[in-house]
């Protein structure tokens, strides 16, 4: 029941910055407990065992999501999850979640630009049940128009209601659209509406013909189980399903940027809103010999982990400009990654203000490095997360798919950590140096549209 | 803003937190006890994670904010982490930070109308907790409340408040807050006038009337004995500001009253595309018996996901709304029922209209046998998803502490869930939401 307002726009500035969580977070001695296999058709199996509680997360992911869209059809990635509950050649609309619901199972899936995932979270002597049904749609899925249209419908509630009616969201969608020319993720999950509008189930059938093969995927399952039990399980129910080559993949990549990019948003708001972002590199061809991913994660968490940390010290406390401050990198990308720091501009204070002071504090690190204790706080926090995320199951599962779709194994995840740890202030300092110039810069202004004062009857 | 979910996952998770309950397949034992301090102890061992998840409860909810200076309680607890005496020297915000930070820790602290609430995390390794436990509770038993830091807390909040007013579902929430509480305290909500009202000393006095041992439940779930969460506990609760017994008492709440449909309506324009709609009714209070049968009803008819009536009328046959859902938000002293949506601009009269006719077709013809039989597997069945987790554990043990509840609360859950009838169901459902009270809060629609 508490209204706590500031937070609610933190929150949101947050959430551009989700990714940094399961990049930051990793482990040790994970091999113990995590177990792979691969099935005859391709699919690949990966247990991981946790045994304090007698449930698992049993999850499906593909390595398909937005960035493998074209031009037109924006959308239909996230269009054919929602069309993955509308049923199969042996089940009705809607059976799935009924189904799953009757085992005491919670469900859902979720698109992303570069993935897909269907998860189910259940008591474990359900594992079979939900395996069935998921192994079922990664084949047999029926695809009918007046499902589609129903259903193409919510999808466009959904977009009005995440993005169309809230202002920061617009500002995303429009900053990344612009900071971006040719990479993929510059267009959003959720599609451009009118591209929505002129979907028809065909195209949610061929991205389905295209993209959902076991080769495709990798089944996920974390919880109270025995891995060999679970590998039997999979060969039975996922190994029947015949083995399909995918479509070819067309790598598009970001031509070079050559001066710094200014837009502005006009929309329903009360407070501006600035976005800075620079294009940056990130980890390539699953390999970690290139450090700067790494030092770029680094000074993320030295910009902006924590209340006392360089951006919140200087921009919302002592200089009072901003109300709320956040910072996002994707080290891990099928598209063009960007290291965006975002502000919400406190009254009397400009845009331009925001982005002096922003580059002041980033020279400062490119003249200067930053200090051994600021380094020290950063490399805590991932320690200590590796600890904490221990606590749930379901989060150790989102940490394994998302780096395996971007090819990389549980395996490394030790390395990913070294990596964070090794990273020095010269380092930091030299990413800095390299790669923040306005030559790469794109900066974005939501310019408040006051709304008239509300009437009541 | 990166991974867009189906539905309203996110959205059902916090709504298990809210219902405030459950349990058992080997029940992990609560101890509860009573502390030299005046505090009482709710402690559950976990020790397969070397961490500890620890939660303080004070009867110190914003529905003892000093009227006309709304948002005391809320910057109190802001402030707690933001400026303390610590050893007997004056320590900023940036210290507290820096330390907190070099000890892995995590320290929040959050109000509702009923309480304020504090959440630490940190490693169970010794020489790293005790640092925590010194630092945090010096953090809540004294802290600065300097002018400075609170002057521009405040406008941080107003700025937030001004951006929240221009956004539809806050607008429909506090509209609707507004309506349901008909000036109860519970319902009070912060204005900007207000906030800029209020004075360092306003903190102090607050914390120093309500911040007690007495009026306060430490919840413990973690890598330690029985021993070291009583000292745990003790030593947070132990400074804590003492004196002559403050009036806890909370205004009784006044039901809704029966009046013409018109009166109970309110439609506020917007200029969003899309309408939010949320309609409610008072109901019954977490410990009260009807209780399980309400939660069993709402599964069938709006909380059960994708599987629910509302969601099957609304967007699964009439594709009108990306989310739909109803709960009871059962609280210490009073709660509500709420079902909500969205939808395009257009279709809102159509909506609104649904939304009352699928509710009041439940309550007039109550729930099929098969959808009690599928209610009842989903809730039993799932049961150990609500308690897998150290922090959902907390949740549980600290919505049991704060509500009364028995400490068999989460090994009897399945069984009283198993107990509820259809006729049960009908009965309640019946009786709480009457249609001639019910009211409703359209923002934006047509």
């Amino acid at each position: 029941m508490s209204i706590n307002n500031r937070q609610i726009l933190k929150c949101i500035l947050l959430s551009i910055a989700l990714i940094y969580q399961s990049f930051a977070s990793a482990e040790q001695i994970q091999g113990k407990y995590i177990h792979e296999k691969q099935l005859n058709n391709g699919l690949r199996v990966i247990v991981k065992e946790d045994h304090r509680s007698p449930t698992v997360a049993h999850m499906v992911w593909y390595k398909t999501g937005s960035v493998d869209e074209d031009i037109g059809v924006t959308g239909v990635a996230h269009v054919l999850e929602h069309m993955m509950f509308k049923g199969t050649k042996t089940i009705g609309p809607g059976e799935f979640s009924k189904r799953v619901a009757a085992l005491g199972g919670r469900e859902n899936a979720f698109t992303s630009n570069d993935y897909t995932a269907y998860f189910q979270q259940i008591e474990k002597s359900h594992l079979a049940k939900v395996m069935q049904l998921e192994a079922d749609r990664m084949h047999n899925l029926e695809l009918s128009d007046e499902e589609f249209k129903k259903e193409i419908q919510v999808i466009m509630e959904e977009r009005r209601l995440r993005t169309d009616d809230k202002a920061p969201s617009l500002l995303y969608e429009q900053f990344m659209a612009t900071a971006l020319n040719a990479a993929p993720n510059r267009h959003p999950v959720i599609g451009w509406m009118n591209d929505l509008k002129n979907m028809s189930y065909k195209d949610a059938r061929d991205w389905y013909e295209s993209w959902y093969t076991p080769k495709n995927a990798v089944l996920l399952v974390v919880g109270d189980v025995n891995p060999n039990d679970v590998f039997a399980l999979a060969e039975n129910i996922y190994g029947k399903i015949p083995a399909k080559e995918i479509k070819e993949r067309k790598l598009k990549l970001e031509p070079s940027q050559q001066g710094r990019r200014y837009f502005e948003l006009s929309a329903p708001a009360e407070n501006s809103i600035v976005m800075l972002g620079w294009k940056v590199p990130k980890i390539e061809n699953s390999q970690f010999s290139d450090v700067d991913p790494f030092a770029i994660e680094v000074l993320t968490g030295v910009l902006d982990g924590n209340q006392n940390s360089r951006l919140n010290r200087q921009l919302v406390i002592d200089k009072k400009i901003v109300s709320s401050i956040g910072t996002s990198y994707e080290g891990f990308s099928r598209g063009q990654s960007m290291l965006n720091i975002s502000g919400v501009l406190l009254p009397g204070k400009t845009p331009e203000m925001f982005e002096a002071e922003v580059k002041r504090i980033l020279k400062e690190i490119a003249q200067n490095g930053v200090k051994p204790e600021e380094l020290k706080r950063v490399k805590i926090a991932v320690t200590a997360a590796q600890v904490y995320k221990k606590d749930s199951v379901f989060g150790q599962a989102m940490e394994i798919g998302g780096l395996e779709m971007h090819d990389i194994s549980w395996r490394q995840i030790d390395m990913i950590d070294e990596k964070l740890q090794s990273i020095t202030s010269a380092q930091v300092q030299e990413v800095v140096k390299k790669y923040i110039s306005d030559s790469q810069l794109t900066v974005g202004v939501l310019k408040p549209v006051a709304i008239k004062k509300a009437s009541s009857n | 803003m990166k991974a867009i979910l189906k539905g309203t996952y996110l959205h059902l998770l916090t709504l298990c937190f809210m219902m405030g309950t459950t349990h058992t397949y080997a029940a992990l034992p609560i101890q509860k006890i009573q502390l030299d301090s005046g505090a009482t102890l709710f402690f559950v061992e976990a020790r397969t994670i070397p961490m500890i998840n620890i939660g303080m409860d004070i009867n110190a909810g914003s529905v003892f904010d000093q009227k006309g200076k709304k948002g005391i309680a809320d910057m109190t607890a802001n402030l707690l982490n933001k400026g303390a005496v610590v050893e007997g020297v004056k320590k900023d915000e940036a210290f507290v930070s820096d330390k907190i930070s070099d000890l892995g820790a995590v320290f929040n602290a959050s109000v509702s109308n009923e309480l304020t609430s504090i959440r630490i995390k940190s490693l169970s390794k010794k020489a790293i907790l005790d640092e925590v436990i010194n630092l945090t509770a010096q953090m809540i038993a004294n802290p600065s409340f300097e002018q400075k830091v609170l002057s521009r807390e405040k406008s941080l909040e107003i700025s937030g408040l001004l951006e929240s007013q221009t956004r539809p579902e806050f607008l429909m929430s506090e509209q609707f807050t507004k309506m349901l509480y008909q000036g109860n305290p519970l319902g009070a909500i912060a204005s900007v006038a207000e906030l800029k009202k209020i004075e360092a000393e306003d903190l102090r006095k607050f914390h120093q009337t309500y911040y007690r041992a007495k009026n306060t439940n430490v919840v413990i779930v973690g890598d330690v004995s029985t021993q070291d969460a009583i000292q745990i506990a003790n030593r947070l609760t132990q400074k804590l500001p003492k004196g002559a017994n403050v009036d806890l008492t909370i205004p009784a709440f006044k039901p809704l009253p029966i009046r013409p449909a018109k009166e109970r309506e309110v439609h506020i324009s917007h200029p969003s595309l899309q309408a939010h709609i949320q309609m409610g009714i008072d109901s019954v209070p977490r410990n009260h018996p009807d209780y399980f049968p309400l939660l069993v009803g709402n599964y069938i008819l709006g909380g059960g996901g994708f599987v629910s009536r509302l969601m099957n009328e609304i967007r699964e046959k009439r594709g009108l709304a990306y989310s739909v859902s109803s709960y009871f938000i059962p609280s210490k002293y009073m709660g509500f029922f709420s079902a909500s949506m969205q939808t395009k601009k257009d279709q809102s009269a159509k909506s609104v209209e649904l939304l009352n006719q699928t509710i009041q077709q439940f309550v007039t013809n109550g729930p099929s046998d098969e959808e009690i039989t599928a209610a009842k597997n989903n809730l039993m069945n799932g049961f150990a998803l609500r308690i897998d987790s150290n922090s959902k554990l907390l949740a549980n043990v600290a919505g049991i502490a704060w509500n009364d509840l028995p400490l068999d609360t989460l090994d009897t859950w399945t069984t009283q869930v198993e107990k509820v009838s259809k006729e049960d169901i009908q009965r309640v459902f019946k009786k709480y939401l009457d249609p001639e009270r019910m009211i409703t809060v359209v923002i934006g629609g047509n």
